[in-house]
């Protein structure tokens, strides 16, 4: 067998393990069967194994991480944004209700990148940085934070619109769950600055500037600033739970637009990953 | 009065209103600018397609400088109205950090605490007097805020003195080359409205170049050794992608722009000898392209590789161009020559390689650093340290005590109801004896009707979509991209460009970027047939429209209506060969998307071409009989 054709198995069998957890968790919530929680973690964390095999398998074919193409970016996303998710819910087994978002989000990303070009890519001598590395590792922890809030969000939508089942009334008040997704919001800010910041200090290494209005930057700072005015709004117009919530959905397909689509609108010296 | 109107600017400025506004507007324009092509980095064509797209955008783009926004008034007046904001709430954010960190606190502050209890319990301890105990943790949680706001200010100042102050500079050396300490010895130089141009202190030599490749030719590593000369001597530096050199006079980068130098030398009896280095690019995998001219308007197209190791490459493909006729075409080595019509002679004399380098001076660059390191510190500590100011109150009543326990988190107060109930319990209340967290309508918290309350303007959806909708114009407002139509004439003319370029110069490795193995192979025939004759083709088209576009996901149909005129032409004299020809067709071209560019894959004949000439040149050079190009042999209709 091809390394690829290894890494694809791994990533298949990863995805079917996660589509497993997600049903255990939907069955878990949908007919009130909390102890199936823990199986349904378990399960996920099990898709983890092959995932992250996968993820070295490919490292080791390509001899860099998870940078250049959509394939190794979307699932190295999907693994962070798992990853986080399982910690949380770890923590918090009462919030399972947030995998029904993340979890589909996650697969939906790694099963796209299954179907684009895995032809493995040279890393341009630009990219060998240490910096890279902490661009592209925040970055990712940004788009996992960001995952987790968009799911805490419809969650707080469901509850807001007075949806009830045993599954929603296990899990605590609308405020608390308002604060999760605030919380999740401010951890992904966190990242995505660090991700500006690294990004910055890496530009003015290779070209003697942190700044050149290159479209991508800008659009990951109207990103950072799209998150700042929603952190802002609710700070100083005591914006409602409902506008927050959708306020960070939208803020979420910002990002990923940022992140996934504009590269390939607009011409600019990111179009070399992600191809 | 002048201190009144200086006191109503700043409530202006201060307002929350005016704040959001801000960013609002800030945000925009930076996606706008983001998605529009800005002058300085987009090519010429697009430029002009902006500029000229019509009276109303015209005129748009005029007022509002859409072509260079980054550096219009208006951003510029924005962003120092944000900035004056911005001061004016790093100020207040101080003073009030200076009150919140010194202030004693007393069991009256936690009267509206967001968690609060009060019960009795049996008496524990044997005093009559009351115990008050007040704490607070993390405080250092009050400075996250005001770190990330000062970050920002510093990072404004900083990119304000580069823009103000700052210089940059570009500079292609060849190896062995010395730099001049002078500015006038850069190439390019980009320097701020009040700075001084780049200039070293002292003279640069670029000793050496050396490169490390991958298997399939890209480029892997790049490193030069440099010397500059002191007043011990020239001391020997060492300079790469990603690491920089400082020198006297500012710090040097390394980009990835580097390729060998073809040091061609120009001779013409008659006229003086022109010594030029053509300075060859990387295409990909190893390829190397680049240009040179000549005397009387001759120019020469020069390709070389570079191996896997970097060694300078020991052969050249040289081809002489003239008023798009081919005067020569082949390989050279370094001492070689190549003839050329009238006697002259084309010399290679040497194949060194040249890099890029860059200068800058940016004296504010701590300011910018200072700033992130506290954006960053700011924000984590905004989010993770969250100050929390405690009191608990036990008054002795005989052979009871009444418990007073609050809690007052500096935000996310429900996140830390789950600590307070612990605690409750701890002191011996129960979850009963919690105040219900009120939200600002007074509804009990945990309710969704609380958090639905706690919308002051009692328009949450409304709130909702306005952010919604404001989010929306940051995306689509800047976003808009030109029709398919228009994206199809581009490619389709791009297309031709290339490979009427490639007919022209005999040259069929051009075409790489713009065909897919399909075509590719038809076009290569036929180019191969022509050089095997010693002919090139000359074309020109005369006219374009395009009739339909089909798009699918990776698939674009495009049907077009053209006019083309060709005529061959010998190899060596550009003499034409044969009847110039008045062509007419009707295509579809056929692109697939391959690694995110449009690739032409197939290409067809809707209706019979159009041809004007009756018969094709090779076939009058070889004197067979007379043949009419037709529908049935469109492979050898001279469509480019």
């Amino acid at each position: 067998m091809s390394p690829f054709a290894w890494e694809a198995t791994l990533h298949w069998g990863a995805v079917a393990l996660y589509i497993g957890g997600v049903t255990l968790f939907a069955w878990a919530l949908i007919f009130a069967r909390p102890d199936k929680i823990r199986l349904a973690t378990w399960t996920t964390a099990a898709g983890l194994v092959p995932h992250t095999i996968g993820l070295v398998l490919r490292y080791v074919h390509v001899g860099h991480g998870p940078y250049m193409l959509k394939y190794e970016v979307l699932s190295s996303n999907a693994w962070i944004a798992i990853v986080m998710l399982l910690i949380f819910v770890w923590r918090k087994p009462n919030w399972g209700s947030v995998a029904l978002v993340a979890l589909p989000v996650s697969i939906l990303m790694m099963g796209f990148g299954l179907f684009t070009n895995p032809e493995a890519r040279s890393l341009p001598p630009t990219l060998r940085s240490m910096w890279l590395i902490f661009h592209v590792v925040f970055n990712k922890l940004a788009v996992g934070a960001f995952i987790l809030a968009l799911g805490a969000a419809v969650v707080l939508l469901r509850k807001l619109k007075g949806e009830t089942g045993r599954w929603l009334d296990r899990l605590p008040g609308a405020d608390v769950v308002e604060a999760y997704t605030v919380r999740f919001i401010g951890f992904g800010f966190v990242f995505w600055t660090t991700t500006i910041g690294a990004g910055a200090i890496w530009a003015n290494q290779s070209w003697g500037r942190y700044w050149g209005w290159d479209p991508i930057e800008s659009w990951s700072l109207v990103t950072w600033l799209a998150y700042a005015i929603l952190l802002h709004a609710r700070l100083f117009f005591k914006l409602g739970a409902r506008a927050t919530a959708w306020g960070t959905i939208a803020c979420f397909v910002l990002s990923v637009l940022t992140v996934l689509i504009f590269p390939f609108v607009f011409p600019s010296m990111h179009s070399a990953y992600f191809q | 009065m002048l201190r009144l109107k200086a006191l109503a600017l700043r409530r202006f400025l201060r307002s929350p209103l005016v704040i959001v506004g801000e960013i609002v507007a800030i945000a925009f324009a930076t996606g706008l600018g983001a998605s529009l092509p800005q002058a300085g980095s987009a090519t010429v064509e697009s430029l002009a397609r902006l500029r000229e797209g019509g009276e109303m955008q015209s005129m748009l783009v005029r007022v509002f400088a859409l072509d260079d926004l980054f550096h219009s008034r208006w951003f510029l007046g924005l962003t120092l109205m944000a900035t004056a904001s911005l001061w004016i709430v790093i100020l207040e954010q101080v003073r009030r950090l200076r009150v919140g960190w010194t202030q004693r606190m007393t069991p009256a502050h936690f009267s509206s605490a967001p968690l609060r209890a009060q019960f009795e319990r049996p008496a524990r301890g044997g005093g009559t007097e009351p115990l008050v105990k007040v704490w607070a943790e993390k405080r250092f949680g009050l400075t996250g805020s005001v770190m990330l706001h000062v970050g920002l200010m510093l990072v404004i100042v900083g990119g304000a003195c580069r823009a103000l102050f700052g210089t940059e500079a570009v500079v292609d050396l060849v190896e062995g080359e010395t730099l001049p300490p002078t500015a006038a010895a850069w190439a390019g130089q980009f320097s701020g409205i009040l700075g001084q141009p780049f200039r070293l202190n002292s003279p640069v030599t670029m000793n050496s170049v050396k490169s490390a490749h991958y298997k399939d030719g890209d480029l892997r590593e790049l490193q030069v050794e440099v010397s500059v000369e002191g007043a011990a001597g020239a001391e020997k530096s060492q300079l790469a992608v990603n690491h920089d050199l400082k020198v006297g006079g500012g710090r040097l980068f390394l980009g990835s722009d580097f390729g060998p130098a073809a040091l061609l030398e120009w001779e013409k009896p008659g006229v003086e000898t022109k010594r030029e280095a053509a300075l060859l690019a990387g295409v990909g995998k190893g390829r190397y392209e680049g240009i040179s001219g000549g005397p009387e308007g001759m120019r020469a197209y020069v390709r070389a590789r570079v191996g896997p190791e970097g060694q300078h490459p020991s052969l050249v493909e040289l081809r002489v161009m003239k008023d798009g006729a081919l005067l020569f075409t082949g390989d050279a080595r370094v001492g070689q020559s190549a003839l050329l019509p009238d006697g002259g002679r084309l010399a290679l004399r040497g194949t060194p390689f040249w890099a890029r380098l860059r200068g800058s001076r940016d004296s504010a660059l701590w300011l910018a650093y200072a700033g992130f390191t506290l954006i960053m510190a700011g924000s984590v500590i905004i989010f993770t340290l969250i100050k929390l100011d405690g009191c608990l109150v036990i008054t002795p009543l005989g052979a009871t005590e009444r418990v007073f326990l609050a809690m007052k988190p500096q935000r996310f107060a429900p996140l830390f109801a789950e600590r307070f109930q612990r605690m409750v319990e701890e002191e011996g209340g129960s979850a009963a004896d919690i105040a219900p967290r009120k939200s600002v309508e007074g509804a009990p918290a945990g309710s969704a009707a609380s958090v639905e309350k706690a919308d002051p303007v009692g328009g949450r959806t409304a709130g909702a979509s306005v952010f919604a909708l404001l989010l929306c114009g940051l995306v689509l407002g800047p976003g808009c991209q030109p029709s398919a139509r228009e994206e199809a004439r581009g490619l389709v003319e791009h297309y031709n460009q290339v490979v009427s370029e490639a007919y022209r110069r005999g040259d069929v490795k051009l075409i790489d970027p713009v065909v897919g193995v399909k075509e590719g192979r038809k076009i290569l025939g036929l180019i191969g047939v022509r050089l095997d004759l010693g002919l090139t083709l000359d074309s020109e088209l005369l006219s374009l429209d395009i009739t339909g576009v089909e798009q699918q996901k990776d698939e674009m149909r495009v049907r077009t209506k053209e006019q083309w005129r060709y005529r061959d032409r010998k190899i060596g004299s550009g003499e034409q060969v044969g009847e110039a020809s008045k062509d007419s067709y009707e295509m579809l071209y056929v692109f697939k998307k391959t690694e995110g560019a449009w690739l032409v894959e197939e290409i067809q004949f809707t209706s019979d071409p159009k041809v004007s000439r009756k018969q094709t040149t090779w076939i009058a050079e070889r004197g067979a009989g007379h043949t009419t190009a037709n529908s049935s042999n469109k492979a050898e209709v001279q469509k480019p």
